[in-house]
């Protein structure tokens, strides 16, 4: 199975559960929105050393990912596929960053280990939380959302024309890259001689496309504007989601919840 | 090359928001301006190829590794600058949103490394000057490198400032620039060989360039040579002799040694200049200097102010000829 088969496997797959209909779905996407917005800024507000303070986090992605239906595997998955990229720039703190930090109190370790584990929890969350937001919104929600949050026609319009046409055009790239494969054996014939005129068609297949779909469009009455669908309207659960969010956002960043939890469990210090 | 989350800090990620905000805003009224509708079915398909095209590898002989296009100047130069920063900016909003390649609050930095930096820096100062003149596969290759090595460079700067890694500035430099050198090379290859192809074989897709060898005037002359001062001033001036100048070496041959001795009660003006310098030596106010960031920042200050003191008695200059000949 080719990259680009994968690829399109995973974007179907969200696709479909963002189709679902939990209580999370049918929320206005720019309450979703703001709110993963925000959690991800204040995850990435803690220091390059903080690591106990961010595991609270963790209950939004979980909670949100249970009531959307979001599996945790396919979140697991995504992070760990992910996480090198991140560890790659973080790596050289081991050697840069040795002076000891508390991890608990105590508990002495070297800066660039914390900062290791620290990226790591990072990368869980944020990640997690911006799939769970596009699974429990779908991109008609999003593109709605930031619609009517006041981002320009031409973005929010090109978010669902590219959306569209990723499938088609994805579709053909991956036929044509077969074809490629299965006439390349041991790897000859895939250098840039062979891939200029591959991906030079498939460009000019593109753009012949969208001529028929301009045309289309035109003999569908389409006058330059874009009706969207997929809004609500912001109500009292929309108000309660967002403040109640926001709330445990402010509680986790300005506690240590945990050493909290400790003390209170270990008979008050 | 997608920046994470976890790299960046949120002051750093909602600055850059704000600036490719800025820049999104403006494009999509220049488009809206322009009132093309067909750009819209065509924008949307050619974000699609340029989503598809990044997923389909060519080997490089003799490293046996593998490169894709990239697709920023190639974009810029089949829908123009704005039309391009739109599209980069859904391909990369898609791709952040949905495999997590790239953060949401690190979408600014990516917006900016990998689409304005393309579109608005090495597309018109670039590709088009060079274009023109008919040297597209040169125009190609060192718009590619030049966009990429710019890109390479903020993303040092915006991590640097962000704070999650250790590594020293000049370290990370020196890693990044030569990686992304070879990157440059190879996404300009393939956009050249892309635009050939195109050129050959349907050459209605491509913008009518001008026949005629222009000399690039005016406002992009001014923007070509506000860029080299930049760039000398930021990164060139690190590899400014410490030697001493003409004058100084003659004054140390004249007074038998090292430079002139410091007063110890400094005259007023010594004294007015010692408060004024906010990058004394063109380095950070801190021990040392600053280093190279140091310098980096003493230098692009020292040519803004230098510009804009220069436009500024420019201006006066201009009005009070305006005012005297309308009298």
């Amino acid at each position: 199975m080719t990259t680009i088969d994968a690829t399109i496997r995973d974007f179907d797959f969200i696709d479909r559960l963002s189709a679902g209909q939990s209580s999370l779905h049918r929320l206005d996407p720019r309450a979703k929105v703001v709110v993963t917005l925000l959690f991800i800024a204040t995850v990435a507000s803690f220091d390059r050393h903080a690591v106990i303070p961010l595991l609270p986090f963790f209950l939004l992605p979980v909670v949100l990912a249970t009531l959307a239906g979001v599996p945790l595997r396919f979140l697991l998955r995504k992070v760990l596929f992910l996480l090198p990229v991140v560890l790659l720039l973080v790596l050289p703190n081991l050697y840069f960053d040795r002076l000891t930090y508390p991890l608990v109190d105590g508990v002495m370790v070297p800066g660039g280990w914390l900062s290791l584990l620290s990226a790591t929890l990072k990368t869980g969350l944020t990640v997690s939380a911006s799939l769970v937001l596009v699974a429990a919104t779908g991109m008609n929600g999003i593109s709605a959302g930031l619609s009517r949050l006041g981002v320009p026609q031409v973005l929010v319009v090109q978010l669902l024309m590219l959306y569209r046409y990723l499938f088609v055009i994805s579709d053909l790239a991956a036929r044509v890259t077969l074809a490629r494969e299965l006439r390349s054996p041991s790897g000859r014939g895939r250098g840039l001689a062979s891939y200029a005129p591959l991906v030079g068609h498939l460009l000019i297949r593109s753009w012949e496309r969208s001529e028929r779909i301009y045309r289309a469009m035109l003999g569908r009455g389409f006058n330059g504007t874009f009706p969207l669908i997929g809004g609500g309207s912001l109500g009292w659960r929309e108000s309660i989601f967002v403040a109640g969010w926001l709330l445990f956002l402010l509680i986790c960043r300005f506690l240590d919840l945990p050493l909290l939890v400790g003390t209170v469990i270990l008979g008050g210090a | 090359m997608h920046m994470a989350d976890a790299l960046v800090s949120p002051t750093v990620g909602g600055v850059m928001w704000g600036v490719t905000a800025g820049v999104a805003l403006w494009s999509a009224r220049k488009l809206r301006q322009r009132g093309e509708e067909r750009l819209v079915p065509l924008m949307g398909v050619l974000g699609a190829f340029v989503f598809a095209a990044q997923m389909i590898n060519f080997s490089i002989p003799g490293t046996g590794s593998s490169g894709h296009l990239g697709g920023g100047i190639l974009l810029a130069v089949l829908l123009g600058p704005h039309a391009a920063f739109i599209v980069i900016a859904s391909v990369l909003a898609v791709q952040a949103l949905f495999f997590a390649d790239g953060g949401l609050l690190a979408f600014g930095c990516n917006l900016f490394n990998m689409g304005f930096l393309p579109a608005f820096i090495a597309w018109p100062l670039i590709y088009r000057p060079l274009a023109v003149a008919g040297r597209v596969r040169l125009a190609a290759f060192i718009a590619a490198v030049f966009g990429l090595q710019l890109g390479a460079l903020a993303v040092v700067v915006e991590t640097t400032l962000s704070g999650i890694t250790s590594l020293p500035f000049t370290t990370f430099l020196l890693a990044m620039q030569p990686i992304h050198l070879a990157i440059g090379l190879v996404e300009g290859g393939v956009t050249a060989a892309l635009l050939l192809f195109i050129a050959r074989m349907e050459p209605a897709m491509l913008p009518v360039e001008s026949a005629t060898r222009r000399f690039p005037g005016g406002k992009r002359l001014f923007l070509s040579l506000l860029a080299a001062a930049l760039f000398t001033g930021a990164l060139l001036a690190w590899y400014a002799s410490t030697s001493p100048d003409g004058l100084e070496w003659s004054v140390a041959r004249v007074m038998g040694g090292a430079s002139l001795p410091e007063t110890a009660d400094p005259t007023l003006l010594q004294r007015i200049q010692q408060r004024l310098a906010f990058l004394p030596g063109y380095g950070l106010p801190v021990a040392g200097g600053g280093g190279r960031f140091g310098t980096t920042l003493a230098g692009l200050v020292g040519s803004l102010v230098t510009l804009l003191v220069i436009v500024a008695i420019g201006f006066i200059l201009w009005h009070r000829r305006q005012r005297s000949s309308s009298r």
